[in-house]
């Protein structure tokens, strides 16, 4: 802090020029009566308004102004038709919400694995059995019935009963042997 | 400068008719509202001016901030805080005019292209070649000086120093405590000291 008698300092000018008001009474007061001071915080100031001139000087004039029309006087009070700031946080919010509702309702189903992972290996035994089964009589047990009703005992009367010979053909004329191509 | 001598003392005639325009402003006159804008629309748009370095951007977006201001002169509760809220309205299109002006140039298909072409490269001095390279060399020491200033240092010095405006009505403008525009203000004129190739040019050397 500054006395009368002592000059102020570097930081105290600079205190002065952002705001007089900021010193002292007694710093103030050696201010005002101290030439030394004073020049040095003039010189700053000087700068300053220098840094405003320069400024305006490189803008370039004003040409144009806007034109206003008549502005309608509020008949019920501003506040009550506010809805700016309400908007303001409702919209973000609403917008979440749809990104959220969105993903899920998108979200895929979780997958099941059965197929590679859990389901139990099949007896290599079994499988060629089953295949040999299959060669035997291919017809799903569910069709095994519709052979008995259409009087087919074995695999080959339901062959003959899907591909018959031309011989067995009560309607046919050729008398050729069997196996015989009918053109 | 001339305008913080003001800040103490009585209200001077000027301030008072200012107020009066603005309360007929404010009952829906608009010959008070022209008379408020043919005030301050100049050092409206110089500040923006200072900002953008276009003088196209600098007319658009002052006229925008005197209509917002027309439009929400309701809103504005203090009369003796016209020019700070008047600022505030700049302080906050220029954020939203370099906001978008970013975004645009997320999408500019040449990004060798140095050369900005939004900024001003004539000289409102061009016919005077001495003065045309006085600004030019102004304009590289400001901003070689404001490059070394934090954000609110750069944008409170440039407000007091460039805008001339008072500390209350910095403080209106951004949004802060007087303590707060004081503070910066302190620190940036720090820096000022120090930059001597600065203040050699202001002193003319």
């Amino acid at each position: 802090m500054a006395r009368s008698g002592n000059h102020l300092t570097e930081a105290q000018i600079l205190q002065a020029v952002v705001d007089l008001s900021d010193l002292t009474d007694v710093q103030q007061a050696h201010l005002k009566g101290c030439p030394a001071c004073l020049a040095k915080k003039d010189r700053l100031d000087h700068m300053l308004s220098q840094v405003g001139n320069m400024a305006r000087a490189s803008a370039p004039a004003v040409v144009s102004r806007p034109v206003f029309t008549d502005r309608p006087t509020a008949i019920l009070p501003r506040s009550l038709f506010n809805f700016q700031p309400f908007i303001r946080i409702a919209l973000p919010v609403v917008f979440v919400l749809v990104i959220v509702a969105t993903v899920l309702v998108l979200k895929p189903a979780p997958v099941t694995h059965m197929a590679s992972e859990e389901a139990p290996m099949i007896d290599p035994e079994q499988l060629l059995s089953d295949i040999d089964s299959l060669i035997e009589n291919p017809l799903p047990q569910g069709f095994q019935p519709l052979l008995s009703f259409a009087g087919i005992d074995s695999e080959e009367d339901f062959m003959e009963f899907i591909v018959p010979v031309p011989e067995d053909d009560p309607l046919s004329n050729k008398t050729g042997e069997k196996g015989e191509s009918i053109c | 400068m001339q305008k913080a001598e003001t800040d103490i003392g009585a209200v001077s005639p000027e301030t008072q008719q200012e107020m009066t325009w603005i309360k007929q402003a404010k009952t829906g006159s608009r010959k008070a509202f022209e008379r408020l804008t043919d005030r301050y629309y100049g050092d409206i748009f110089r500040m923006i001016y200072y900002r953008t370095h276009n003088r196209m951007d600098a007319e658009d977006l002052a006229q925008e901030v005197f209509l917002k201001a027309y439009k929400g002169l309701d809103s504005l509760s203090d009369e003796n805080r016209f020019r700070g809220w008047l600022f505030r309205i700049a302080v906050n299109r220029l954020r939203d005019f370099h906001r978008r002006k970013k975004f645009l140039y997320l999408f500019k298909s040449f990004p060798n292209d140095d050369v900005d072409e939004t900024v001003d490269v004539q000289s409102p001095n061009d016919s005077d070649p001495l003065e045309a390279l006085i600004q030019k060399r102004f304009r590289h020491e400001s901003e070689t000086f404001l490059s070394r200033l934090s954000r609110m240092e750069k944008d409170v010095f440039v407000l007091r120093f460039m805008d001339q405006l008072r500390i209350g009505e910095i403080a209106i403008a951004l949004n802060k405590g007087e303590s707060t525009i004081k503070t910066h203000l302190y620190r940036a004129l720090s820096k000022f000291k120090k930059d001597k190739a600065f203040q050699d040019f202001l002193k003319g050397e």
